[in-house]
């Protein structure tokens, strides 16, 4: 309590702690809400919905007619007429008030239905001023859930068709479509005999798409920057909290016994830190193929080496105290005694070590992630990272799908790395100013 | 003096000597120990454990990367050469026709030949020794990757891209070692600052921002968004004829990562300079000092900067052997064709040889770099020397 009290009296300690606790805070938050996307995150085809590597809406306000945004639409009406006998008529109408100069990347069409015996028919219609094109008319048996106007074969040849006979000259069904600012409509019929239950939404790909834009398969990247959050910060925090622990129970019991025990210890220390850590760790990701625990594990084990030396050194010179000596002579155990005296001694220097570590971990676990040999299960900032590298972010300008997770991954590293400077400060006297 | 001018010389020579012929370098080495015994046994002494410390490091690298091979890599290998075989009689549909039934005991022996004619059916510790000769020595053969000369020799192959990974990360380290150094200096004279401030500020984004996240911003920026600098490469293709058209061209794919390198690294040397420093000043005998009324100048040099010296070359050397290992990433992320890139071409096509011969470059330069300074630390810290 004392410690974290002259903490927030350092200014970047009080600026380390405020960011964790607002990244903390962030974390809980976005895992509760966005927990459902953690299974979606290798689903590319429930993101294949979304258009693919569209910049943020707020990018509207350098263009505002260029910025389609991302939207459903709900019908406007629904018409249900009832034709000759048991045979029945279900028009959902959309009303798409298009305002913009450009096409949106897609318009997509999804529909359910469930029936009995026969498959009703659909047919799609769009309605524009002066015009009118059938873009489906199939039976619902033959037609996927999601009818995309670009991509479905059927829907594109009588698009493009039309605009053929019309000397539209357009590549796209979208662009022959949507040529000019104005009101359309899309209709989409249900004609079918005996009961048959029907849906229709449609949703209009944009050009730009919520906070932090999509990446190539659609994902949000603001959902995913989100989620990366808690990962990053139990990632890093639970890997230091190891490290940390070990390097104090290798340190006290070398500091404490001293003699060959000691020397041992050392020597294995000294050998450990010789070790290169990050090409054995690319190794050992490669051989084990760890999931996300195991590979907080091995990370701390090539991090712990630095504790264990200040924790040594503190012990060597804790152990000779007065206080040490005069329990040892009413015959207190080691066990007692380094519990009781030592530990809480170093426990203030062993969280310094916590928060110093948190940085290295993270920024560990984000390389492994990039270099694609993480847990793949995870959405974590390291993976969106491999993901923009692989699929050319940098070559497209796709700078809305590199900067929030390195900013993230900064941020949190940042509070960390505050927090340990100033605790550095305060258990060092010396470097304090005057 | 004429003594440490003899060692100096003796040790150069038996340095170099080292790498060209080994053998005679023995020679050298031995008659360098003759000396410091009879001058400086506790040096000596000293130095020789710290010597064999890092041979027992090596060794112990090398056995733990050679049995991790041999347990799974084995196993893949294996099964790789099974399915090669397959491959092969099944693309001949005559044999296929002629075996029949009996198709899959010929793949088998056919793979069981192959198997143990590239040693796998023993147990990974009975090709110990031989194994880590050959890796020692580098005398291996590639498995994939070819030098740009196209041997197989693993010897070859990283030797070809290990000049490639000092011109990058040597010359930057250096430049960041002098402008860290330097603003560090400036930092701890002149504490609050602008400079102090801005020391501060640069340390963080050292320790928080991943270097080859720096890098693809930059390459996003300055490649391909402003297209001042190439994306990556050493060289352009085809790459240019005359000598100093070549050199324009080699300095203009250097500049991107070694500006990147030096931006994301310097804060954190001018922090750690600064802290040393300023923990030096506030020591008591340069309170002694500036109580006898030395002056200002003599109390930097000879009582704040000299015994601050230790921790600052710590921190080189240590910045070294980090950028060693750091550069994997940013060499991939560049695709700078040095041992880093090599090392990650080698795991991606599962060249074991290849693996091996750089994990073991990797732990020696790790080690050498380690007991250079370990012998530096000796020779600067007189209360060791004595």
């Amino acid at each position: 309590m004392e410690t974290l009290k002259e903490l927030l009296s350092y200014k970047s300690g009080f600026i380390g702690i405020a960011l964790i606790v607002v990244l903390s805070i962030a974390a809980i938050y976005s895992y509760l809400a966005f927990q459902k996307y953690v299974g979606l995150w290798r689903n590319t085809n429930y993101w294949s919905l979304y258009p693919s590597a569209v910049p943020p809406e707020w990018v509207s306000i350098f263009n505002p007619s260029a910025a389609v945004p991302t939207k459903f639409f709900k019908p406007i009406n629904i018409l249900k007429k009832n034709l000759y006998g048991s045979a029945m008529n279900i028009t959902y109408i959309f009303k798409i008030n298009y305002k913009w100069s450009v096409p949106p990347n897609d318009i997509k069409i999804l529909i359910n239905a469930t029936y009995k015996k026969f498959a009703p028919a659909v047919i799609i219609k769009i309605f524009g001023k002066g015009f009118k094109v059938t873009a489906i008319q199939d039976t619902m048996s033959n037609l996927p859930n999601v009818i995309s106007l670009n991509n479905y074969d059927e829907a594109k040849n009588n698009i493009m068709n039309w605009a053929n006979l019309n000397n539209i000259n357009a590549t796209l069904p979208t662009a022959a479509i949507f040529r000019h600012k104005g009101t359309y409509y899309i209709t989409v019929s249900f004609i079918g005999l005996g009961k048959f239950k029907a849906s229709a939404k449609v949703l209009m790909d944009g050009t730009v798409y919520g906070l932090m834009g999509t990446d190539v398969f659609g994902r949000d990247i603001f959902i995913y920057t989100m989620l990366g959050l808690p990962y990053g910060l139990l990632i890093g925090i639970l890997t230091s909290i190891i490290a940390a622990t070990w390097g104090t129970l290798y340190g006290l019991a070398s500091g404490y016994f001293g003699g060959w025990i000691d020397r041992i210890m050392q020597r294995i220390l000294d050998v450990w830190y010789s070790i290169p850590g990050l090409p054995l760790l690319i190794l050992l990701t490669i051989l084990l193929k760890p999931n996300i625990w195991l590979i907080m594990v091995l990370i701390a084990v090539f991090s712990w080496m630095g504790v264990a030396k200040v924790v040594r050194s503190m012990v060597l010179q804790l152990k000779n105290e007065n206080y040490v000596m005069a329990s040892k002579a009413v015959g207190a155990t080691s066990g007692w005694i380094m519990i009781k005296h030592i530990l809480p001694q170093i426990a203030p220097f062993m969280m310094a070590q916590v928060a110093l570590g948190v940085p290295g971990a993270i920024l560990t676990e984000v390389s492994l992630d990039f270099l694609g040999l993480g847990d793949p299960n995870v959405p974590t900032w390291g993976w969106m990272l491999h993901d923009a590298n692989v699929y050319g972010a940098a070559v497209n300008g796709y700078w809305w799908w590199v900067l929030p997770p390195g900013i993230m991954t900064a941020l949190v590293a940042l509070g960390f790395a505050l927090i340990g400077y100033a605790m550095d400060v305060i258990l060092n006297p010396r470097l304090r100013e005057v | 003096m004429r003594l440490k001018i003899i060692t100096l010389l003796l040790f150069i020579a038996a340095s170099i000597l080292t790498f060209t012929y080994p053998i005679f370098s023995l020679i050298f080495w031995t008659s360098l120990l003759v000396i410091g015994f009879k001058y400086n046994k506790q040096l000596t002494l000293m130095i020789l454990s710290r010597v064999v410390d890092s041979a027992i490091v090596l060794l112990i690298v090398l056995i733990v990367t050679v049995a991790l091979f041999g347990g799974t890599i084995a196993q893949i290998k294996k099964a790789m050469i099974y399915e090669s075989v397959k491959r092969t009689v099944m693309s001949n549909p005559q044999l296929v026709e002629k075996l029949g039934s009996k198709i899959n005991e010929v793949i088998k022996k056919l793979a069981e030949q192959q198997i143990k004619a590239q040693g796998l059916d023993k147990p990974w510790y009975m090709n110990l020794p031989n194994y880590l000769l050959s890796v020692v020595t580098l005398d291996l053969r590639s498995q994939v990757l070819t030098s740009n000369s196209g041997s197989r020799l693993v010897r070859d192959i990283i030797m070809e891209r290990l000049p490639n990974t000092i011109l990058l990360f040597t010359t930057a380290t250096i430049i960041t070692a002098i402008v860290g150094i330097a603003l560090g200096l400036v930092a701890a004279r002149k504490r609050g600052s602008f400079i102090d401030k801005f020391v501060t500020f640069a340390a963080l984004i050292s320790a928080s921002f991943p270097m080859w996240w720096i890098g693809m911003l930059s390459i996003e920026i300055f490649s391909y968004q402003l297209k001042l600098f190439p994306s990556g490469g050493m060289f352009s293709v085809p790459p240019p004829k005359q000598p100093l058209a070549l050199a324009l061209d080699f300095l203009r794919h250097l500049t991107l990562p070694l500006l990147t390198i030096v931006a994301v690294s310097f804060g954190g040397w001018a922090y750690v300079t600064r802290s040393i420093l300023v923990g030096a000043t506030k020591e008591d005998y340069v309170l002694a000092a500036k109580a006898r009324g030395l002056a200002e100048r003599v109390i930097l040099i000879r009582h704040i900067l000299r015994p601050s010296l230790p921790p600052i070359l710590t921190m080189v050397a240590l910045s070294i052997i980090a950028s060693l290992s750091g550069a994997i990433i940013t060499e991939i992320v560049f695709n700078w064709p040095g041992m880093g890139l090599l090392y990650w071409q080698a795991i991606e096509t599962l060249d074991v040889p290849v693996i091996l011969g750089l994990t073991y470059m990797f732990t020696l330069i790790f080690v050498i770099t380690m007991l250079i300074l370990d012998v530096l630390y000796i020779i600067l810290e007189p209360r060791l020397r004595r």
